[in-house]
């Protein structure tokens, strides 16, 4: 697999290598938008780390340039974290967003599952009634199995009820008492707790970074929900 | 202009007067000449044979039977008619006999304006009845006396005055009542002055000037010491009783007859003595004597029949009654005459000497005929002419005019026409040469009395045409009349009239064609002062000043307004003063209003500004400068206030963003140290310290990642640089997955949560991230620095409309510090600063309750921490609906 990573910071290109290397994959380097692209063009490249300030040509030129002839899975790695610049370069065409200073173990766990998600395309699984899909995140309910890009998910028992809840129900807000009467069956009397430690726990499991949640997503102060994903 | 040029104006000015005069001259001569003379006189060798020759003699003939008439009539009914005379003025210079003329004056269809009996005489004038201009009818008043009655006054010489006075005072006399002393101004026997003659003469004739003095001395040489003298009015008066007669500066020397009659109801006879002292009587009882108007005419009409010297000579024998002003052996010694004999039939014979050429116009036929069918059979007429003409009357003066002055008049004509012609060119020329531009630096140069006001010439240049007209019209006047005038200072003022004249005209055209004509003007001057005035005014900045300034200036015009009002009550002086008063007064309404309507623009605007609407600008008016510079004041003041605004808070966000860019600058280097800190932390190193240094090295880099992230959020929240999402979120919803979030951190530090949440929902409107934040810090909070193995106290109560939060834990470091203080930035609880964490979280947690109009207070007792967060509760209005009714039916 060949992975082009871009920064105009050649230590972190060096330190994102040596990770990515670790990992079995072959690592590209560039330092600016018009050597990124430049690569992308003469190789088989399967995915591309590009930083967003680089001199000659900037990140998010480079992916709108890529992207008007290739749909690798790109991921952008920038020092600029204001939800304004997340919009903006997941909106030009980018798959994901890594804020630096990042945790190294995350970014290798988003590459992997981008890749996963490029290369299993087309070769989806047919859906069955039984089968709930929702982005990578697949539901096989009569195997009582859960994978999550193609690798299976340990669920307990009632976090599976939990998943499958929100699978059901895209889109739909659920507050922690609706949840605990509907998985728990009983008097939601003082036991809120309960289920947001669970739905923790899940996001620890189906999510990348907890904190910033793909799947099941945090309404603060009304519930959760999980939304659709393509 | 060079003084050379200057000169050749001059000369040319004054020649083109000079051929002016020639020309009006001449064409006036031509048309006098056509007046007295006609066409048919050029043929005339004779005087005798013109046309002016038989008016002149039919005109005097005419006078004279008109006189006859009217002698003859007054002399039959003089028994029966009564004429009144009643009040006589004096006059003080003398009139030749000779000389002697008087005119009738009557109040013609009782309008109050006298008019001259112009039939008789030719010399019509008006004449105001109003008694205040009495003395100043034109050419009479110092000449002669007036006889007045109701209708009509009669003015003849002062001799025939008082000649009528004793002659015809008798018959209607009556007696004179005793005079009061303080009537008579002064008097004194001759005795007594020649007393006081030393002592008094230089006194007198300083009083009363050379007439005095004459008088004095003559009285010296001729009177008696017995003698009265009297001073009245600047009149010398003398009484001579042993030689009964009178000496007046004013009259002479007359006669008193032996006695005197006065004719008023207050004088009734007098001597001489009784005339002397009446003299010093109140001017008002003089003369209202009873004598009759007609008897007047009578005796003019006399003294014309009986007037010797004139050239012209008639005899008249009717009834035997002989009228003549000559004799008949002088009228047949004369040149030529005429002799007509009515016959018994009716016919006449007319005896012709030397008249064979007078010119019989029709005119003379009838007025010889009509003189003729007067005369009864066996009158005789002689009408003589002296051909030589030894009296000076119109004969002589035409006969003069024919042999000198008539051959002239067809040269003059073709002069004059010349001289017009050349005039009218030179005018032209003049006008079309004044005000050139100067071939040296091509402008109109204007002369030093260009400097003068443009009013002064175009007012002295009608002026001055008018003045040439009228004396032109009075010389002209003087000369068909045949009478004096003041003929001797015609040219002078002629001269200075045509000075002023050209002076002006060329002034105004060399300010025409400067295009400078309104550059020196009293107009423009007063504009000027006007204008100055208000821009002092209006820039007078000590505003009590200006108050009592413009208030000075409108007393000022009113004042004059009032003057003009006062002056005239009733003519146009009170209109115009009535007009400056309303004008001046609806000029301090508009100051008044205008100030005002600044008043109330600066109020406007101050109260705009004061309300925070920093771009509200004062409306500039057209109005005096101070209010301007309010105004202008005013909106600096916005401007200023505007900017300063506008500053800070684009200083705030430079500020935000700077914080944001070094904090993004401080990731990407930071990104390799955490890094290269993980990837050595993965080598096998077995050294203890080595790795005890790589562990503080990871601390440390994670603890600058955390402050990075902290810092850009306190300085976004502390500038106001975040938008909120609020929606209405259930609070306790918000702590129960708060607290799911936190479950195991708490676990980890031993510290047991002991949670009072309402089961009801707890609604406010708040944006859920940033409320979730809050509740991450405080519990971030606890995590790092609550006692391990304490317990945590949540307490969630909705106070009457306040959700209010409450946690409470127990510090592991001794709370050394104040409440307030660990709210500021930076500020742990531990001084020594060795734990993870920011400093900020408080801070942020504060910024953001007081950002969602919460409340946050910190309480320390001891090692006790409490800290609680307020937040109004959230009502839909919906469900108050819904509640409403629920609340009466348990009421």
């Amino acid at each position: 697999m060949n992975i082009l990573v871009c920064d105009d910071d050649k230590e972190i290109v060096e330190a994102i290598s040596i990770y990515l290397e670790q990992e079995g994959y072959t690592i590209w380097r560039a330092y600016d938008g018009v050597q990124a692209l430049e690569v992308a063009n003469t190789q088989d490249i399967q995915l591309m780390i590009i930083d967003v300030m680089m001199p000659n040509m900037d990140g998010i030129h480079a992916v709108l340039e890529l992207r008007k002839k290739s749909n690798i899975p790109v991921i952008i790695l920038s020092a600029k974290s204001e939800d304004t610049d997340k919009i903006m370069g997941l909106t030009i065409g980018a798959d994901d967003y890594v804020t630096k200073p990042f945790n190294p173990l995350e970014l290798v766990a988003r590459v992997k599952s981008q890749l996963r998600r490029y290369s299993k395309l087309g070769s989806m699984p047919e859906t069955s009634k039984n089968v709930l899909v929702n982005g990578g995140l697949v539901m096989e309910d009569e195997k009582k199995l859960v994978t999550l890009d193609g690798e299976p998910v340990k669920l307990t028992p009632t976090e599976y009820k939990i998943v499958r809840m929100f699978m059901q129900n895209l889109g739909i807000v659920f507050s922690s008492s609706q949840i605990y009467e509907s998985i728990w069956e009983g008097d939601s009397y003082a036991t809120e707790n309960i289920v947001s430690v669970h739905i923790r726990r899940i996001r620890e499991k189906i999510e990348i970074n907890p904190k910033d949640p793909k799947y099941i997503k945090v309404m603060w102060g009304v519930g959760y929900k999980m939304d659709h994903i393509d | 202009m060079r003084p050379s040029v200057m000169v050749k104006k001059f000369i040319s000015v004054a020649a083109l007067g000079l051929i002016a005069l020639i020309a009006m001259s001449s064409i006036t001569f031509f048309a006098y000449m056509g007046y007295e003379f006609g066409y048919r006189d050029l043929q005339c060798n004779q005087f005798t044979e013109t046309r002016k020759f038989a008016s002149e003699f039919m005109f005097t003939l005419y006078n004279l039977d008109n006189s006859a008439d009217y002698v003859k009539n007054y002399e039959e009914h003089m028994t029966t008619g009564g004429v009144y005379l009643t009040e006589a003025q004096y006059a003080n210079s003398e009139i030749r006999h000779g000389d002697m003329q008087y005119y009738r004056v009557e109040d013609w269809l009782n309008s109050g304006e006298y008019y001259f009996n112009a039939s008789q005489y030719g010399i019509v004038d008006l004449y105001s009845a109003n008694e205040e201009y009495n003395d100043s009818w034109y050419g009479v008043t110092l000449d002669s006396m007036q006889l007045r009655t109701q209708q009509s006054f009669t003015v003849i010489t002062r001799e025939d005055y008082i000649e009528l006075l004793l002659n015809y005072a008798e018959p209607n006399a009556t007696v004179v009542d005793d005079f009061s002393e303080e009537d008579f101004r002064y008097f004194v026997t001759g005795e007594e002055y020649a007393e006081s003659k030393v002592t008094t003469s230089t006194e007198m004739t300083e009083s009363y000037g050379d007439t005095t003095t004459e008088a004095a001395d003559y009285i010296d040489n001729s009177f008696s010491p017995n003698s009265y003298i009297g001073y009245y009015d600047g009149v010398m008066l003398v009484y001579s009783p042993e030689e009964n007669m009178f000496y007046s500066s004013l009259y002479g020397w007359y006669t008193v007859p032996e006695k005197l009659y006065f004719l008023t109801s207050d004088v009734q006879t007098c001597t001489g003595v009784d005339l002397f002292l009446y003299q010093f009587a109140s001017e008002k009882m003089l003369f209202k004597e009873k004598v009759g108007e007609d008897y007047l005419y009578y005796l003019c009409e006399m003294k014309n029949l009986n007037y010797t010297g004139r050239n012209i000579m008639y005899y008249v024998e009717s009834d035997g009654q002989i009228y003549t002003n000559g004799s008949r052996e002088k009228i047949e010694a004369c040149n030529q005459y005429f002799c007509i004999k009515p016959t018994a039939s009716g016919e006449y014979t007319v005896d012709f000497h030397n008249f064979e050429n007078v010119y019989m116009s029709d005119e003379f036929v009838t007025g010889l005929m009509q003189t003729l069918n007067a005369l009864k059979p066996d009158d005789t007429l002689y009408v003589g002419v002296f051909t030589t003409y030894p009296h000076p009357d119109s004969f002589a003066t035409g006969y003069v005019m024919f042999h000198e002055g008539y051959p002239l008049t067809i040269p003059m004509l073709v002069v004059g026409i010349i001289t017009t012609i050349i005039s009218l060119l030179w005018f032209v020329r003049v006008i079309w040469t004044s005000g050139r531009v100067s071939k040296e630096d091509k402008t109109i140069h204007l002369l030093f009395w260009e400097k003068l006001p443009v009013e002064l010439f175009v007012v002295a240049l009608p002026i001055s045409i008018i003045v040439m007209g009228i004396i032109w019209w009075e010389v002209m006047a003087a000369l068909f009349n045949y009478y004096d005038t003041y003929i001797e200072m015609v040219p002078l003022i002629y001269v200075a009239c045509y000075a002023t004249f050209m002076t002006s005209l060329l002034s105004l055209v060399r300010r025409g064609k400067a295009k400078k004509f309104l550059d020196k003007s009293l107009i423009r001057w007063t504009w000027g002062l006007l204008k100055r005035t208000m821009i002092a005014l209006s820039r007078q900045k000590n505003l009590v000043a200006r108050a009592i300034e413009l208030f000075a200036m409108y007393w000022l015009v009113m004042l004059i307004g009032v003057f003009f009002l006062l002056m005239d009550g009733n003519g146009w002086c009170f209109l115009f003063g009535v007009g400056i008063i309303i004008a001046v007064n609806i000029g301090a309404l508009v100051v008044m209003v205008v100030q005002a309507k600044g008043e109330q623009n600066v109020r406007e605007a101050t109260k705009a500004l004061a309300d925070g609407d920093l771009e509200y600008r004062v409306k500039p008016m057209r109005r005096l400068g101070t209010e301007q510079e309010i105004i202008d004041n005013i909106n600096h003041l916005s401007d200023g206030l505007h900017k300063a605004v506008e500053k800070s808070i684009s200083d705030e966000r430079m500020k935000a963003e700077l914080i944001t860019n070094v904090s993004h600058d401080i990731k990407t280097p930071l990104t390799s140290i955490i890094n290269y800190v993980d990837l050595i932390k993965k080598e096998k190193i077995e050294d203890e310290t080595m790795l005890h240094y790589i562990e503080v090295l990871d601390q440390k880099s994670q603890r600058l990642k955390q402050l990075t992230e902290d810092l850009v959020e306190v300085s976004k929240i502390s500038t106001g640089n975040i938008e909120l999402e609020r929606v209405p979120i259930d609070f306790g919803e918000l702590l129960w997955q708060a607290l799911g979030e936190f479950g195991d951190k708490f676990t980890e530090q031993e510290l047991q949560v002991v949670d009072n949440i309402p089961e009801q929902s707890c609604m406010i409107f708040a944006d859920g991230r940033r409320t979730f934040r809050i509740l991450e810090n405080l519990f971030q909070n606890i995590y790092k620095y609550a006692m391990p193995n304490t317990r945590v106290y949540i307490d969630l109560k909705n106070d009457q409309g306040r959700i209010a939060l409450s946690v409470k834990n127990i510090s592991r470091a001794p709370l050394n510090i104040d409440a307030s203080e660990l709210m500021e930035r930076f500020v742990r609880g531990d001084q020594s600063r060795t734990t993870e964490g920011s400093g900020l979280g408080l801070s942020i947690a504060q910024d953001l309750v007081k950002l969602q109009e919460g409340e946050f207070e910190i309480y320390l007792d001891g090692d006790l921490f409490k800290v609680v967060v307020a937040f109004p509760e959230y009502v839909d209005s919906k469900m108050i609906e819904m509640e409403e009714p629920d609340e009466l039916l348990e009421k």
